[in-house]
C-alpha cells in the first residue's frame, strides 16, 4: 500500500511539472555553431568551444543558433515561425575619422519592412534548452545592399508552449561596423 | 615602467655557421636581408657573420626574454611527435620554410595563412593559431602573411601564441562587418593571456588578459616590419603608451601608431600601410 501511494505521489508530481513548461525568454542567447577547436584532435583533451554571442561583431559567426532555456517538460513546445529583420545603415563610421564615435548610437538606421528570412527552423533540445538552428549570419551580412551595413538584426519568433498559449518573442542583436 | 627587457640583447653571442636554428635547420643569412633589417633600426644590430634566423630575430626583438638563453639551440621548441591540426603537409612545409627576406609590399590578396588549431603543437611551433572564421577570411598580401609568420616565429621562441582572426577574403574586397580588411593589410588579433596564449578576453579582465604578453606580441609585429606599421587599435591606454614609446624609440618617428576605438576592448586591429 505504501509503495502504491509513493508511486502515485511521484507520478502526480511529475505530471504537474510536465505541464509547467516555461520558456525563459529573458535568458535567450545566440551561440556560434562552428565552434573553436582546442587541442590536438587525437588527444583526449581535444574539445570544441561554442561561444555564446553577445554581438555579431567583430567576428561574425558563419552559422549561429538561437537558444531558448526552458523549465519543465517542453517536449510539446512548437516553434511556428522565425522572421529576421535588418537595421540598415551606412557602411562608414559616424563622426568621420575619429575613432571615439564608432558606435551605432548616432547612426540613422532603417529597419526592413519585410523580413529577409521567414520560415520554420529545425528545433532540437539540448538539456533544458530548445535550440533553433541554423542561421547563416555571415552570408546575411554579405548580402547587405551596396554601401550599407547591417547594424542590427531582429529575430521574431512565434511559438506555442505546451499549455497551448501562443507567444511572440523578439530579440535584437547588434552587429556594429568595425575596422 | 617595465621596459628593461627591450634591451636584453644577445649582441655578444658569437654563433657559428653550425649553430642550430630554432627548428634544427640551417638558415642562410644573407647580407641584403641583414642590411634591410638594420635599416629598420636606428642602430645596427645584425651581422651576417654566421648569424642564423633565430639569432637575427632574437636581436630584432632585443633578445630572448626571461627563461631563454641567447644560444640558437636554447630557443628550440619541442614540437613532439604528434603534431596535428587542419594544416596540409604543403601548408606545413610552407611554414617550416625559411621566412627569408620580406616580399615586396602590395600585390594581390592571394596568400592564405595556414590554420593551426589552438592548443596544439603546431600553434606552439609556429607562434599563432587561427580562430573561428574558417578558411575564407585569412588571406593577405604575401608580405602580410610573411609578417605574421615572422612574428609567430619570434613569439614561439618566447612560448607565446597569438590568435589571428579576420584578415581579408581571397582577392580582397568588403568583408562585413569590417570597413577595412579589404586589401590584405589588416588583421584582427586576440589579446594574450597570462599563460602566453591568445584568448577571448577583455582588457578589463586581468584573469585572462596579460598586458605584458600582449605587448610582446605587438612588439614582435612591429619588429618584423616597423616602417610599414600604419595603426594599432586597442582599448588599453597603458598598453597604447608602451607601444607608442617603443615604436618611437625604434624608428625615430614621432607619431602615435596606437588609437582608442570603440569595440576594441576584446581584440586588436593591426594594420600596415602597404
Amino acid at each position: 500500500m505504501k509503495i502504491i501511494l509513493i508511486s502515485l505521489f511521484t507520478f502526480l508530481s511529475f505530471s504537474a511539472l510536465a505541464s509547467d513548461c516555461k520558456v525563459l525568454n529573458d535568458k535567450t542567447y545566440f551561440e556560434d555553431m562552428e565552434g573553436e577547436p582546442i587541442g590536438n584532435p587525437k588527444s583526449k583533451d581535444y574539445r570544441i568551444v561554442y561561444d555564446k554571442l553577445t554581438s555579431f561583431t567583430p567576428d561574425p559567426p558563419i552559422e549561429a543558433s538561437l537558444n531558448f532555456p526552458t523549465t519543465g517538460d517542453c517536449s510539446g513546445l512548437i516553434f511556428f515561425k522565425v522572421e529576421i529583420y535588418r537595421a540598415l545603415g551606412p557602411d562608414k563610421f559616424p563622426g568621420g575619422e575619429g575613432h571615439e564615435g564608432h558606435s551605432d548610437q548616432s547612426v540613422k538606421l532603417v529597419w526592413d519592412k519585410k523580413p529577409i528570412y521567414s520560415g520554420k527552423k529545425d528545433l532540437s533540445f539540448k538539456k533544458d534548452t530548445a535550440v533553433l538552428k541554423s542561421f547563416n549570419i555571415q552570408k546575411m551580412m554579405e548580402k547587405a545592399p551596396k554601401d550599407t551595413h547591417i547594424w542590427k538584426f531582429k529575430f521574431v519568433v512565434k511559438y506555442q508552449e505546451a499549455s497551448g498559449s501562443t507567444k511572440l518573442f523578439e530579440r535584437i542583436i547588434e552587429s556594429p561596423l568595425m575596422h | 615602467m617595465a621596459m628593461p627587457f627591450f634591451f636584453f640583447a644577445c649582441e655578444d653571442q658569437n654563433l657559428t655557421a653550425d649553430t642550430p636554428t630554432l627548428y634544427g635547420q640551417k638558415d642562410t643569412a644573407d647580407d641584403a636581408y641583414i642590411s634591410r633589417l638594420n635599416s629598420y633600426n636606428s642602430s645596427p644590430t645584425f651581422s651576417s657573420n654566421g648569424t642564423d634566423f633565430t639569432s637575427r630575430l632574437n636581436s630584432l626583438m632585443g633578445g630572448p626574454t626571461e627563461g631563454l638563453t641567447c644560444g640558437g639551440a636554447a630557443g628550440e621548441v619541442d614540437i613532439g611527435p604528434d603534431v596535428d591540426s587542419k594544416m596540409t603537409e604543403e601548408q606545413r612545409a610552407f611554414l617550416d620554410s625559411e621566412v627569408g627576406d620580406p616580399p615586396r609590399s602590395g600585390g594581390r590578396v592571394s596568400t592564405q595563412l595556414p590554420d593551426a588549431n589552438r592548443g596544439t603543437d603546431d600553434a606552439a611551433k609556429y607562434g599563432y593559431y587561427r580562430y573561428k572564421d574558417g578558411d575564407n577570411r585569412v588571406y593577405g598580401t604575401e608580405r602580410t602573411i610573411w609578417r605574421l609568420r615572422a612574428a609567430g616565429k619570434l613569439l614561439a621562441q618566447q612560448k607565446l601564441v597569438m590568435g589571428v582572426g579576420d584578415i581579408s577574403k581571397s582577392g580582397g574586397g568588403k568583408i562585413p562587418p569590417h570597413q577595412s580588411h579589404r586589401n590584405g593589410r589588416d588583421v584582427d588579433l586576440r589579446l594574450l593571456g597570462p599563460n602566453g596564449e591568445a584568448t577571448q578576453c577583455r582588457v578589463t579582465n586581468s584573469s585572462c588578459y596579460s598586458q605584458d604578453n600582449t605587448f610582446k606580441m605587438l612588439k614582435a609585429l612591429i619588429d618584423v616590419d616597423p616602417k610599414k606599421v600604419r595603426t594599432i587599435l586597442v582599448n588599453d591606454a597603458t598598453l597604447r603608451s608602451r607601444i607608442n614609446a617603443y615604436y618611437r624609440a625604434k624608428t625615430g618617428e614621432t607619431r602615435s601608431i596606437t588609437q582608442y576605438c570603440t569595440g576594441h576592448d576584446n581584440h586588436i586591429h593591426f594594420s600596415w600601410n602597404e
